[in-house]
């Protein structure tokens, strides 16, 4: 039997782990847009803060090796043909299965296309975006940052950032940070120790509604208020809803 | 597979366990050092419910929840002793572990071993270099009681229920005396 995994991610790791630990010795493809081994998105934010790229890597670096995976890495599956059973890959080649393991996880979201004509926007959602920061930082000599969405990668953004030493505002639509996943007492005092324990300014109840570009590059954001704010790189953190 | 065994009938919380992990995974490894020594850590904690005391630490369970729920491949299993070990490398410190765990086990420090100057998990690790060196774990040794045992866990298992079935069936089960020693000391005070 040959089994076929759209995506590379923590699920796919685990659900290839699991099936040869339980002693399968099927056909396995892993296929991913990104160039990676397995990596854990939730290890990505130490990297950005100076910590080593190999911590990121939560299966080992020989994951592929170890299990015995064909691996097809830096190209996406563009088409699945349920009906006859295969993947095309890229537009070109075209891979049959028997079983597909459909785990491609998450894009960044962004409200208006024009905020990637211009170089300095970013997501935070996987390792390619992580690196893009990484250099971006290195070659423009970033000092200061935006971070628009305050849940657990905004956050996790913002302190990555702040630790890397950037000046980092962050932008939240609610009237507290985690607003998702604390109450109100909860929130407010995260808000408060997160100001008081670091030097991040968060601005609450507040929308990035545009970006202003000079030249090709990002020189700041526009706020719901009209507020403007100077910075030289933007992490969209925000969610679809 | 050898375990630590504790037996809260013998446990008088003298908390000579905490201090003999201290020291054991101390880069000095003696009693002086820790002395206002903030990155100094104990992987046993002794906790008292009423008038039972008991020395609580990493159970080793498999499978384990702590294993499955990390989400950075920190806690792996040693081959040796099959116990469950922490990697502060690979440690992000988001307490997934800590969350999941039934025995409270698994606590947050920077100690001697931060890679990165931070906190990060800290558990029983069951002296694995001890007992590469054929020593029982640090707090089995320092407990003088014996309520710390550490032994093979099937045999050690089945002996304790065979006494404690012999021992309700022919009604000899009495109160521990530590656990009377509780009772009297709380009297005393109150």
């Amino acid at each position: 039997m040959k089994i076929v995994s759209v995506g590379c991610g923590m699920a796919a790791a685990e659900f290839v782990e699991t099936l040869r630990s339980n002693g399968n010795n099927d056909d396995i493809v892993m296929i991913s847009n990104e160039p990676f081994i397995p990596y854990s998105p939730c290890s990505m934010p130490f990297y950005l803060s100076g910590e080593p790229i190999d911590t990121v890597f939560w299966k080992g670096i020989n994951f592929y090796k170890r299990y015995n995976i064909k691996s097809i890495l830096g190209r996406p599956v563009t088409k699945i043909a349920v009906e006859n059973k295969y993947v095309e890959i890229n537009g070109e080649e075209r891979i049959s299965y028997d079983k597909l393991f459909f785990a491609p996880g998450s894009r960044s979201y962004f409200p208006d296309d024009n905020w990637l004509n211009c170089t300095g926007v970013f997501g935070f959602k996987n390792l390619s975006d992580i690196l893009s920061i990484d250099n971006y930082i290195k070659s423009e000599k970033v000092k200061s940052a935006v971070v628009f969405g305050g849940g657990f990668i905004g956050i996790d953004a913002a302190l990555s950032l702040w630790k890397r030493g950037l000046n980092v505002t962050v932008v939240h639509r609610n009237n507290r940070v985690l607003s998702q996943m604390t109450d109100q007492e909860g929130g407010i005092y995260a808000t408060e120790k997160l100001k008081e324990k670091t030097g991040i300014k968060i601005i609450l109840k507040s929308v990035v509604k545009n970006v202003i570009v000079d030249n090709g590059k990002l020189k700041g954001v526009v706020l719901d208020n009209g507020d403007t704010l100077v910075a030289e790189l933007f992490s969209n953190c925000r969610s679809y809803t | 597979m050898k375990r630590i065994f504790i037996d809260y009938e013998k446990c008088v919380a003298c908390k000579a366990c905490e201090i003999a992990c201290a020291i054991e995974h101390h880069p000095d490894k003696s009693l002086l050092s820790l002395v206002g020594d903030k990155n100094s850590h104990s992987n046993v904690k002794v906790i008292a419910v009423e008038n039972i005391n008991f020395a609580s630490s990493c159970r080793h369970c498999d499978p384990a929840y702590c294993v499955d729920a990390c989400p950075s491949g920190a806690l792996k299993r040693d081959k040796l002793m099959n116990a469950v070990i922490v990697d502060p490398y690979m440690c992000k410190a988001c307490a997934m572990c800590a969350m999941v765990c039934p025995f409270d086990a698994i606590t947050f420090k920077k100690t001697y071993n931060s890679p990165f100057g931070r906190d990060h998990a800290i558990k029983c690790d069951f002296c694995i270099e001890r007992i590469k060196k054929g020593l029982n774990p640090a707090c089995v040794d320092a407990c003088k009681t014996k309520a710390l045992v550490f032994a093979e866990s099937e045999s050690f298992v089945k002996s304790k229920e065979k006494l404690d079935l012999k021992a309700f069936l022919m009604g000899h089960r009495k109160e521990p005396a530590n656990i009377r020693m509780f009772k009297e000391l709380k009297k005393e005070i109150l």
